[in-house]
């Protein structure tokens, strides 16, 4: 493993096996890669945002008619 | 008179008026598909399953109905396939994975149960990416589906069993998703239309999600006219989906019939605006694809179409943008089987749903901040303009063993040279259409791509229509 994802493989180790799910040593790695990128990928974001965004995930609510939300 | 022989490959407007005036049987018409099918299916591997007996069934009903007076519209006695993600109400759906093998639904999807109001009959189910997360089709659970073209070559996906039997005449449409492509691309790919209509216009209840935030119902057939009319049945409000609801303000304008697929002959389509992205997010694309985009866009621009340049920066970032959303909300789905059953996944889908598992929160809602961001800007840059056009994907149908792809000295993987131009609209929920432009070198279909605002889906199949009309491209048969 890459000395500089040990310390991501480290957590995502604990994460996954938090939910039951134990990846061979070969997964793990290629876990911590693809993790390592999609952080740094994120971090492009930064430029084109600003803190009043709100997400563009929404809801409706609804109250059928037996009161039902 | 038309000839038996023709059948399967007729558009859905001429064949639904000679089911009309009775000069063709819904029972012979479906049974010519069965017949087809059962000769074509082994080379293909289209379907994951067929209803022959119900089918029949339903087309003896039909029959009997139009006979006494009683025709229900263009898709009555028509049949239709099914991507197997949707649910047919007592019938397996297993979204292309043996996880569902034993899942049997216990209603229809909204979009089934319009279909069979409008009288058509469900012809079977098709084959898909596993899961329908990816876009070449080759499940190692039920096998590649083959391009018509080229049986070395595969069909593109997710929806590429769809694809496929609607490009060999094996229904004369299909109901397909898209969450990056997955309708168009396997389109394109077999020579045929796909629809991707806006977000929130089409019902995905009862359909198997990949990630909500992201997933269409798409629409596979031989002409713009058959997916007019099929998105006239099944598009418009259901309470069971909430993302429909903001579609109510459009219903009396598009669905009012006409839609009716009239109203897509209604709009002046011979000055549109048009705008392409620069070369940055084109490039880079297979040579005689880029030959045949631009030769049909000097055809348009001959007729009275002006092309400008659309001034978009961040198509990279709607890349990423969706890398994240989709990784994050298919891994939230398949968390429990992956903790029970992580053997019945292939190796790269339990990668890619690892993955997913591992995104921080604040990430996946950063990636939805900036959606909302990029939506804006986008239609910000298309002010002014009516649509905007590109390549459907980067290549032709790469061959069934490909993993990489090299384009003008660039390697690619197959995956991105054939999403990387369908997935920003799927962030962005625009609608969009891929329709045949010409053949590569390799006799090959090539599609290209046409985009226009939300809920502008009537202007998008009016300018393809247009386009079909302009340029003489659309559906050929394969040589099959």
């Amino acid at each position: 493993m890459v000395c500089e994802y040990e310390n991501l493989a480290n957590i995502i180790k604990a994460r996954l096996a938090s939910l039951g799910i134990c990846p061979s040593k070969e997964e793990l790695s290629k876990l911590s890669h693809d993790l390592n990128n999609l952080l740094k990928v994120s971090k492009t974001f930064d430029e084109i945002l600003s803190y009043e965004e709100e997400p563009a995930v929404f809801f409706l609510l609804r109250v059928e008619d037996d009161g039902e939300v | 008179m038309m000839e038996k022989y023709e059948l399967p490959y007729l558009p859905i407007k001429e064949i639904s008026e000679a089911v009309k005036t009775c000069e063709i049987s819904p029972v012979d018409l479906t049974a010519s598909v069965i017949k087809r099918i059962k000769r074509l299916n082994g080379l293909l591997n289209a379907y994951i399953s067929v209803f022959e007996q119900s089918a029949i069934e339903v087309a003896t009903k039909a029959e009997k109905e139009i006979r006494a007076g009683g025709w229900l519209g263009p898709l009555h006695g028509v049949p239709i396939a099914l991507k197997d993600v949707f649910y047919v109400k007592n019938t397996i759906t297993t979204a292309g994975s043996p996880i569902l093998k034993d899942f049997i639904p216990k209603h229809d999807a909204s979009v089934v149960k319009m279909l069979r109001e409008a009288g058509a009959i469900l012809i079977g189910k098709t084959n898909l990416h596993e899961f329908a997360y990816g876009v070449t089709n080759v499940n190692p659970h039920f096998g590649a589906t083959k391009n018509p073209w080229n049986l070395d070559r595969i069909a593109g996906g997710s929806s590429g069993g769809s694809a496929a039997a609607v490009a060999s005449g094996m229904c004369f449409a299909s109901l397909g998703t898209d969450t990056g492509g997955s309708t168009r691309i396997p389109a394109a790919l077999c020579g045929i239309i796909g629809f991707k209509p806006t977000y929130g216009l089409v019902s995905k209840h009862g359909v198997f999600p990949l990630a909500w935030s992201l997933d269409h119902v798409g629409i596979l057939a031989r002409s713009v006219w058959d997916i007019g009319i099929l998105l006239e049945t099944i598009a418009g409000p259901d309470p069971a989906d909430i993302t429909t609801l903001i579609s109510k303000p459009f219903e009396a304008k598009l669905i009012s019939k006409p839609f009716e697929a009239k109203r897509i002959q209604n709009f002046n389509t011979r000055r549109l605006r048009v705008g392409v992205p620069n070369d940055k997010f084109l490039e880079p694309l297979q040579e005689d694809i880029n030959e045949l985009f631009w030769g049909s866009l000097k055809k348009l621009e001959d007729e009275g179409w002006q092309i400008h340049e659309i001034d978009f920066k961040h198509f990279e970032q709607l890349s990423a943008c969706r890398y994240i959303i989709l990784l994050t909300e298919a891994a939230s789905l398949h968390a429990r089987w992956l903790e029970t059953n992580p053997e019945l996944y292939s190796e790269e889908l339990r990668h890619k749903l690892m993955l997913g598992l591992l995104v921080p929160s604040d990430v996946y809602l950063k990636a939805q901040k900036v959606r909302k961001v990029l939506i804006r800007d986008f239609l910000r840059a298309m002010k002014g303009l009516d649509i905007v056009v590109c390549p459907t994907t980067s290549v032709a149908a790469p061959r069934i063993s490909e993993e990489k792809i090299l384009i003008n000295g660039k390697e690619l993987s197959v995956r991105l040279a054939l999403l990387r131009l369908t997935e920003p609209f799927n962030v962005l929920g625009l609608p969009a259409i891929s329709i045949p432009c010409g053949m590569s070198k390799d006799d090959l279909p090539v599609g290209l791509q046409m985009v226009s605002w939300p809920f502008y889906d009537d202007l998008l199949l009016a300018a393809a229509l247009t386009y079909e009309e302009i340029t003489g491209n659309g559906y050929r048969r394969p040589p099959l």
